[in-house]
C-alpha cells in the first residue's frame, strides 16, 4: 500500500510539473464559461418580438397583443429594443419571430397603400409564423378597420363629422363586447396530453462539459502506455500493473479535475456539495478504469488517438450534455449509460 | 481503414443526432382537432376544408368533421387536441348577424400545439368580430342620423372592403429570412460540417510522420538528395492524399445516401435527399474542399514541426482544433456562441474553413496553405 501511495505522490508531482497539466486545466475553466455563456435554444420559442416605430397607432395594436388573455394565447407578445436586438434574437431562435411596424404606418393605412408594410423576421428556427402572423394581423386589422369603417361610411351620411365620432365610439362599444361573434370556451382535463410521457431532460452543459473533457483527458493520457510509460506497466505483474494503471489515469486527471468541480460549483451550485463531490469522485474512478480498459483493445497509437477524438464528439453528442437525445430515442438514454459522463449526468 | 469507417459512421450518426436536435426546434407536428357541425351544414364544412388548406392552418392543426358526442369523447381521451362544436346552420345565421356562439373544448392543461391552435382560433374570431363590429356601429349611426344609401347596400359595401383587406392580409407582410447558418438549410450544414469534422479528426493521426521513431525515414531521404523542403513536400503529400480520400469516402456515402432516400416517397426523406445532394455539390465543387484540405494540411505541417515530433502532439492538434472548432462554429453555429468567443473565432483558421467551403473562397485557403506550410518548412529548416 505504501508502494502504491508513494508512486501515486511521485506521479501527482510530476503531473504538477507538466505545462499540460495547467494547459488542460485552463481549457476546463475557459470552456466552462464558454458555456455558461452560450444560448442554445433547447425549445420552441414562444416569444414574439415587435419593434414599434409607428408611434401611438402601433402601440394601439401592441397593447391589443400584450394584453391578450394568457390563457388563450400560444405566444408571449413583447417590444424588442432595437431592430438589430429583434433580428438577433430571431436568428438565435430565442424568440419564435419578429415583426417591425414601419415609422409612417399610419400614414400607409390611410392612402391604402399597405403592401409589404410590416417586415416579419423569421429564422431557421422560426415555428407556426404563418400563424402568429394571423394574430398580429387580427389585432391591427381591429385598429385599422375603424378608420377604414369611417372613411367607407363617411359619404352614407349628410352630418359627416357627428356620424363618424359616432360611429367611432359604437365600434369601441361592439368590439369589446359580446353583441357581435364570440367564442364559447369550455375547458375539460385530458386523458393525456401532447407532452404526456415525454421524459424529463436531464441535461446539464456544465456538469456535462466539464465531465467530457476530463473524460477525453484521462483517455488521452492513457497514449503514454504506447510510449516510455508503456515499458514500465508492461514488466509490471498483472494485479500490480492495474493499481498502477490506475493511480497514473488518475494523477493525470486530478488537477484538471479540482480545477473543473470547482468551476462546477462557481457556475451551477444547484445541488449539495457533499453529494456533488461525492458523484464527481463516483465519475473520476469510473473515467479512470474505462480508460484503462479502452486503451488494452488497441495496438498502435496511431489508431488510438483518432479513436479518442472521435469519442470526444461522440460523447458531446451521446451524453446528456447540451440536449438530452434521450428525450427522442429512449434507448439512447441506456446505451450512452456506458460512457462516464452519462452515467454521471443521469445521476443528477 | 477499419478504424476510418468506424470514425465516419460514428461522426456521421453524432452529427445526425445533433441536426435531430435543432431540427426539432424547428419542426412542430400539427395537432388534430375535432370539428362538429349539427346537422347538414355543407356550408360551415366547405369553409373548414377551405381553411385546412391556408398555411397559417396547416401548420398548426388538421380538422375531423366528426359528431359532438365523439368530439368530446375524442377530446377527453386525449385523441383530439382540442374540439370546436357548432351550432345547426351555423354558416347562414354568422352571415345574417344572428352570432350563435360556437363552442371549443379545451383541455385545462394545454399542450403547445393546442395552444398554438386555441390562439389561432382566436384571431379568426377577432377578424369576424372587428368586420361585424364595423358595420354594427354604422348601422347605429343610421338610426339616428339617417343614412342616404339602403342598409342592405352599407353593408354589402363595408363586407366587400373588409374581405378585400383580408384577402390582401399576407400582402401586409413582408418576410426578411434570418438565416442561424450558412447553407439553406440543416441537413446541408451538418453534412458539410460532419466532413470537415471528419478530416480535422483523422488529422490528430499523422504524428507518425513526424515522430521522432520514423527519423530514420527522413536520414534516408536526406542522403538520397531529398533535402529538408522536400521532405515537408513529401508529408504534406501524404497528408493531402490521406485526407482527399477521406473525403471522398464521405463524398460518396452522402451521394449513395441521397439516391437512396430520393428514391422514397415520403416528402420529409426526399427533401433530406435534396439537402444531402446540395451538401455534396458543396463539397464536390472546385472551390469546395479541395482548397480546404490543402490548407488544414499546411496547419497540420505549421503545428506538428512546431511540436518537433512529440508524442503527444496527436492530443495537442486535438486540443487546438478543439477550440477552433468550437470557437469557429462548427460544432455550435456561430450566432449561438456569446459574441467575445464569435469574435476570437472569426480570427481562426476553422472558421475561415467553415465559411469558405460553404462560400466557395478557395483563393483563400490556398494562399493560407502556403503560407502555413512555408511557416512549417522554415520551423523544420531552423531546427536542423
Amino acid at each position: 500500500m505504501g508502494t502504491y501511495m508513494m508512486r501515486f505522490f511521485l506521479l501527482l508531482r510530476s503531473r504538477l510539473k507538466s505545462p499540460f497539466t495547467y494547459i488542460w486545466m485552463v481549457l476546463i475553466a475557459l470552456s466552462l464559461l464558454l458555456v455558461n455563456e452560450t444560448v442554445v435554444p433547447t425549445r420552441q420559442s414562444s416569444e414574439v418580438l415587435i419593434l414599434n416605430e409607428a408611434g401611438e397607432y402601433g402601440e394601439r395594436v401592441l397593447s391589443l397583443l400584450t394584453e391578450a388573455d394568457p390563457a388563450l394565447t400560444a405566444c408571449i407578445y413583447a417590444e424588442a429594443e432595437d431592430e438589430e436586438s429583434l433580428r438577433l434574437m430571431v436568428r438565435r431562435g430565442q424568440a419564435r419571430c419578429g415583426f417591425i411596424f414601419p415609422e409612417d404606418m399610419e400614414e400607409k393605412i390611410s392612402s391604402g397603400d399597405i403592401r409589404s408594410m410590416i417586415t416579419m423576421v423569421t429564422s431557421t428556427f422560426s415555428v407556426k409564423s404563418s400563424a402568429t402572423r394571423e394574430t398580429v394581423f387580427a389585432a391591427l386589422f381591429r385598429v385599422m378597420n375603424e378608420d377604414i369603417t369611417e372613411n367607407a361610411a363617411a359619404g352614407f351620411f349628410e352630418d359627416q363629422e357627428s356620424a363618424s365620432a359616432f360611429i367611432r365610439e359604437r365600434y369601441e362599444y361592439y368590439v369589446g363586447s359580446d353583441d357581435v361573434f364570440r367564442m364559447e370556451y369550455e375547458t375539460f382535463d385530458a386523458a393525456d396530453s401532447d407532452d404526456a410521457g415525454f421524459p424529463e431532460d436531464n441535461s446539464d452543459p456544465i456538469r456535462g462539459t466539464a465531465a467530457v473533457l476530463i473524460f477525453i483527458l484521462s483517455l488521452y493520457s492513457g497514449s503514454s502506455f504506447y510510449g516510455k510509460d508503456g515499458r514500465f506497466f508492461r514488466a509490471l505483474r498483472k494485479n500490480e500493473r492495474l493499481v498502477c494503471v490506475f493511480i497514473h489515469e488518475l494523477t493525470s486527471v486530478l488537477m484538471p479535475a479540482a480545477c473543473g468541480f470547482v468551476m462546477i460549483r462557481i457556475l451551477c451550485a444547484d445541488v449539495s456539495l457533499i453529494r456533488d463531490l461525492l458523484l464527481f469522485a463516483l465519475f473520476l474512478i469510473m473515467a479512470c478504469i474505462w480508460s484503462g480498459i479502452f486503451v488494452s483493445f488497441f495496438k498502435k497509437s496511431e489508431s488510438y488517438l483518432p479513436a479518442v477524438s472521435v469519442l470526444l464528439f461522440v460523447s458531446f453528442i451521446l451524453c446528456p450534455v447540451f440536449f438530452d437525445p434521450a428525450r427522442y430515442i429512449s434507448v439512447i438514454g441506456y446505451v450512452s449509460r456506458v460512457l462516464p459522463p452519462a452515467f454521471y449526468l443521469y445521476l443528477f | 481503414m477499419v478504424t476510418l469507417l468506424i470514425i465516419s459512421a460514428i461522426t456521421v450518426g453524432s452529427a445526425a443526432a445533433l441536426y435531430t436536435l435543432l431540427q426539432s426546434l424547428g419542426v412542430s407536428e400539427p395537432v388534430m382537432i375535432a370539428v362538429s357541425v349539427d346537422g347538414e351544414d355543407s356550408m360551415s364544412s366547405m369553409a373548414l376544408r377551405l381553411a385546412e388548406g391556408m398555411d397559417s392552418v396547416s401548420a398548426v392543426c388538421e380538422f375531423e368533421l366528426t359528431d359532438e358526442e365523439e368530439a368530446r369523447e375524442g377530446a377527453l381521451s386525449g385523441k383530439y387536441a382540442s374540439a370546436i362544436i357548432l351550432p345547426a346552420n351555423f354558416y347562414d345565421e354568422v352571415n345574417n348577424g344572428i352570432n350563435p356562439p360556437a363552442l371549443l373544448l379545451i383541455p385545462s392543461d394545454m399542450s403547445q400545439g393546442a395552444k398554438d391552435f386555441t390562439e389561432l382560433i382566436g384571431s379568426a374570431a377577432s377578424l369576424v368580430d372587428t368586420v361585424e363590429g364595423g358595420i354594427y356601429a354604422v348601422t347605429d349611426a343610421g338610426f339616428i342620423y339617417g343614412m342616404n344609401v339602403s342598409r342592405h347596400d352599407m353593408e354589402m359595401y363595408l363586407t366587400d372592403i373588409a374581405f378585400d383587406t383580408l384577402l390582401k392580409r399576407t400582402k401586409i407582410f413582408e418576410e426578411s429570412f434570418e438565416t442561424s447558418i450558412d447553407a439553406d438549410d440543416l441537413i446541408s450544414y451538418y453534412a458539410v460540417s460532419a466532413c470537415l469534422l471528419i478530416v480535422l479528426v483523422s488529422c490528430t493521426g499523422f504524428g507518425y510522420l513526424y515522430s521522432k521513431k520514423t527519423r530514420a525515414v527522413e536520414f534516408s531521404l536526406r542522403r538520397n538528395g531529398l533535402g529538408p523542403v522536400r521532405t515537408g513536400i513529401v508529408r504534406f503529400m501524404m497528408m493531402m492524399f490521406q485526407l482527399v480520400f477521406i473525403s471522398g469516402v464521405f463524398i460518396v456515402i452522402i451521394h449513395v445516401l441521397s439516391v437512396i432516400l430520393s428514391k422514397n416517397e415520403d416528402e420529409f426523406l426526399q427533401l433530406t435527399a435534396s439537402s444531402l445532394m446540395e451538401a455534396r455539390d458543396i463539397l464536390v465543387s472546385p472551390a469546395g474542399i479541395l482548397p480546404v484540405l490543402f490548407c488544414i494540411c499546411g496547419f497540420a505541417h505549421l503545428v506538428y514541426s512546431l511540436l518537433k515530433g512529440r508524442d503527444d502532439s496527436g492530443l495537442i492538434l486535438l486540443i487546438v482544433f478543439m477550440i477552433m472548432l468550437i470557437l469557429g462554429g462548427c460544432i455550435v453555429p456561430s450566432v449561438f456562441l456569446p459574441k467575445e468567443a464569435v469574435m476570437i473565432g472569426e480570427h481562426l483558421p476553422a472558421y475561415f474553413w467553415r465559411e469558405d467551403i460553404f462560400s466557395g473562397g478557395a483563393l483563400r485557403e490556398l494562399v493560407m496553405g502556403v503560407v502555413l506550410f512555408t511557416g512549417g518548412e522554415v520551423l523544420s529548416w531552423v531546427r536542423t
